[in-house]
């Protein structure tokens, strides 16, 4: 084969995740124009290493293992930190309360959860973006990409419990700083709790 | 749901008590896992049932979920631009960056 043409597969495996990508890229970065970087940076890497590829795995997690790869050794080079999540932290399991907080002041007074509605999406990305890189890749290839517990292990080189671990802490994050902004604009009425009746 | 599950979640789980043979709490404790499909040491359906019949669990399973409809609607409608799909499909064809 030419060495400038495209290696079997790669146009049909690879192509149709640069949505999957882009989207994963700007979550890492926070910016357009930096996400559009990591994200040609992706797919060159991806297009020489193709054959390096097995085939039977998702592309879709392959792809966002460069993408990251690459983020992170960007993020070393530039000297830029996210806040540090603490291993110990994370080893440290889903938490003693499995009675979310948040969900009990909500059922008090807004049983339906409507004030998710009434936030707009930037809020919400924002919101996304002020997690810690872990807890942010954790919860944005769960709940937006939907892979499961073992491909998000491989990704991030981490056990499955502690992806279980960053999961349960970032949602509860994202979800305590969603309600109070939804109670600073006036979506939902503060409460102080009701009888959770668990 | 029918109405006699309505009825069932409304008055069959005790308080503190469990539904289906799972505690309220052993329930919630499994809510991420449940709606992520992966569960590993109780049945789906047996935490399914229990949601299904207990008044105090089933709305923080309804929030749960309500929570990841928002973040979902939020992330998908990004897609990336004509021009960088344009750009990484000629970096493709050409095999090299860009430049």
């Amino acid at each position: 084969m030419d060495a400038s043409s495209p290696k079997p597969g790669f146009e049909e495996e690879a192509l149709p995740q640069l949505d999957a990508v882009y989207r994963f890229a700007l979550r890492l970065t926070g910016s357009a124009a930096e996400a559009e970087d990591l994200v040609q940076e992706t797919f060159l890497r991806a297009f020489k290493a193709w054959d390096q590829f097995e085939p039977g795995t998702r592309a879709k997690s392959w792809l966002f293992t460069i993408c990251r790869n690459v983020f992170l050794r960007g993020r070393e080079r530039s000297k830029r930190h996210d806040e540090i999540v603490s291993e110990s932290a994370d080893r440290s399991g889903p938490g003693p309360n499995p009675i979310n907080p948040v969900w009990v002041s909500t059922l008090g007074v807004d049983p339906e959860g409507d004030f998710f509605g009434s936030i707009v999406d930037d809020r919400i990305l924002e919101a996304i973006a002020a997690l810690p890189e872990e807890y942010r890749t954790a919860v944005v290839l769960s709940d937006i990409e939907g892979l499961p517990y073992a491909e998000i292990a491989a990704l991030v080189d981490a056990p499955v419990g502690t992806v279980k671990s960053r999961l349960f802490r970032g949602r509860r994050r994202l979800q305590e700083v969603l309600y109070e902004h939804a109670v600073e604009m006036g979506y939902i009425e503060a409460s102080s709790g009701v009888d959770d009746g668990v | 749901m029918t109405l006699f599950d309505s009825f069932k979640r409304l008055f069959g789980a005790k308080r503190n008590g469990d539904a289906e043979g799972l505690a309220c709490e052993d329930a919630l404790r499994l809510v991420h896992e449940f709606l992520d499909g992966e569960l590993a040491d109780v049945p789906h359906a047996q935490v399914e049932a229990h949601f299904e019949m207990c008044r105090r669990c089933y709305p923080h399973l309804h929030l749960e979920r309500r929570f990841r409809e928002a973040i979902q609607r939020a992330c998908v409608k990004e897609t990336a631009s004509p021009e960088l799909r344009s750009r990484v499909l000629q970096l493709v064809s050409e095999g090299r960056p860009d430049s």
